[in-house]
């Protein structure tokens, strides 16, 4: 795909895509923690490089970000950010905590949150490789908690290094009770996109 | 005097006077390279993303990478009046966020970095201080009218 310009239903396509996986690592997120997670309608978002970071409200925002990249038939990485808040309350719950207990995130919640994510990616991609038929495979995850900024410049360049612009489908993660969110990004690189759109014949 | 901040985003170069600030907010891997004449007061700063233009095909800005960034700056800064031969630089970002064991991607913030100090080394102008690499993120404020560079991360603050 030379120039990202998707049609209404490649962006269905994706969308539907996104939610099926998405939906999967809900539940294994669910289980996880004990307690129900909904997900919202996926969003597509083409971002250009210089502007990277405007997708997101303030680049110095402090966020945990697990980051995984994917190989096989299907290339790109999955990315899962939580703000800092929200990941105190995940730790909270994985661990057994009563809400609040956690008040900064250490080397062993980090490990907690990364194992945490390589659960979640695991389930979004088994979805995606049945519901596709196009195999793909989930490298290990790796963690930073660290500026909202940083995080995102280093993948999308990483995933994306000879495009100008990345296509990002994101969807939200939400525990009502608690109000927790966290967001869940699959950012194919561009020739996958091409795949996945010729596999379900969206064209 | 109050300061004039500019925010220079990611693939931009911009130049400024002794009353602005240039603003890069939470670099990662990219690279903020600040070149300046101490005397004139006059400075340009690039945030760049890739080492070297010539890995990808024509038609991209030039404040995207790391060698022809430093040539555009080297040209607008001379075209204010600036002496080359007065022009020293300072590097900062470059950071590794994620580091996976099995990581099929290469370290792009060291490649950035390294290509920014060859190109700069090529072109004669010294390198007077850096704070490069590490794992975490930087927001750098650049003032240049005493060339002096604040970086703000988890590990606190530090100047150059």
């Amino acid at each position: 795909m030379k120039k990202q310009k998707l049609t209404e239903l490649q962006m269905d396509a994706l969308r539907e895509i996104a939610n099926i996986g998405a939906c999967h690592a809900a539940t294994a997120l669910s289980q996880l923690v004990q307690k129900k997670i909904l997900i919202d309608v996926p969003q597509i978002t083409i971002v250009r490089f210089p502007d990277l970071t405007s997708i997101f409200d303030g680049p110095e925002t402090m966020v945990v970000g697990m980051y995984t990249p994917i190989f096989g038939e299907i290339s790109g990485s999955i990315l899962f950010l939580l703000p800092r808040k929200d990941a105190l309350r995940i730790v909270d719950m994985l661990w057994g905590r009563s809400l609040g207990d956690t008040k900064t995130l250490k080397e062993k919640d980090l490990e907690l949150l990364r194992q945490t994510a390589s659960i979640l990616v695991a389930s979004y991609l088994s979805a995606l490789t049945k519901f596709i038929g196009l195999t793909t495979l989930a490298s290990s995850s790796a963690i930073s908690f660290d500026m909202l900024g940083a995080i995102v410049d280093a993948i999308i360049i990483e995933t994306n290094i000879k495009a100008d612009e990345a296509v990002l489908v994101e969807t939200e993660l939400l525990e009502t009770s608690d109000r927790v969110k966290g967001l869940m990004f699959f950012i194919p690189d561009n020739v996958s996109i091409d795949k996945i759109l010729r596999k379900i014949k969206a064209e | 005097m109050s300061l004039k901040e500019l925010n220079v985003g990611i693939a931009e170069l911009k130049t400024s006077n002794d009353s602005e600030v240039l603003v890069c907010p939470a670099l990662g891997s990219c690279v903020a390279i600040v070149v300046y004449d101490p005397n004139k007061k006059i400075g340009a700063l690039a945030h760049i993303m890739l080492p070297d233009s010539k890995e990808i095909k024509k038609g991209n800005k030039s404040a995207k990478f790391a060698d022809t960034a430093i040539r555009d700056m080297i040209k607008k800064l001379s075209s204010k009046g600036v002496n080359k031969a007065d022009l020293v630089a300072k590097i900062i970002g470059g950071a590794h966020m994620f580091k996976t064991k099995n990581s099929f991607v290469d370290d792009i913030g060291l490649r950035n970095v390294t290509a920014a100090k060859s190109i700069l080394n090529y072109e004669d102008i010294p390198i007077i201080s850096e704070d490069t690499g590490g794992n975490y993120g930087r927001t750098v404020k650049f003032y240049t009218r005493n060339g002096r560079v604040e970086i703000k991360s988890i590990k606190g603050k530090r100047e150059i």
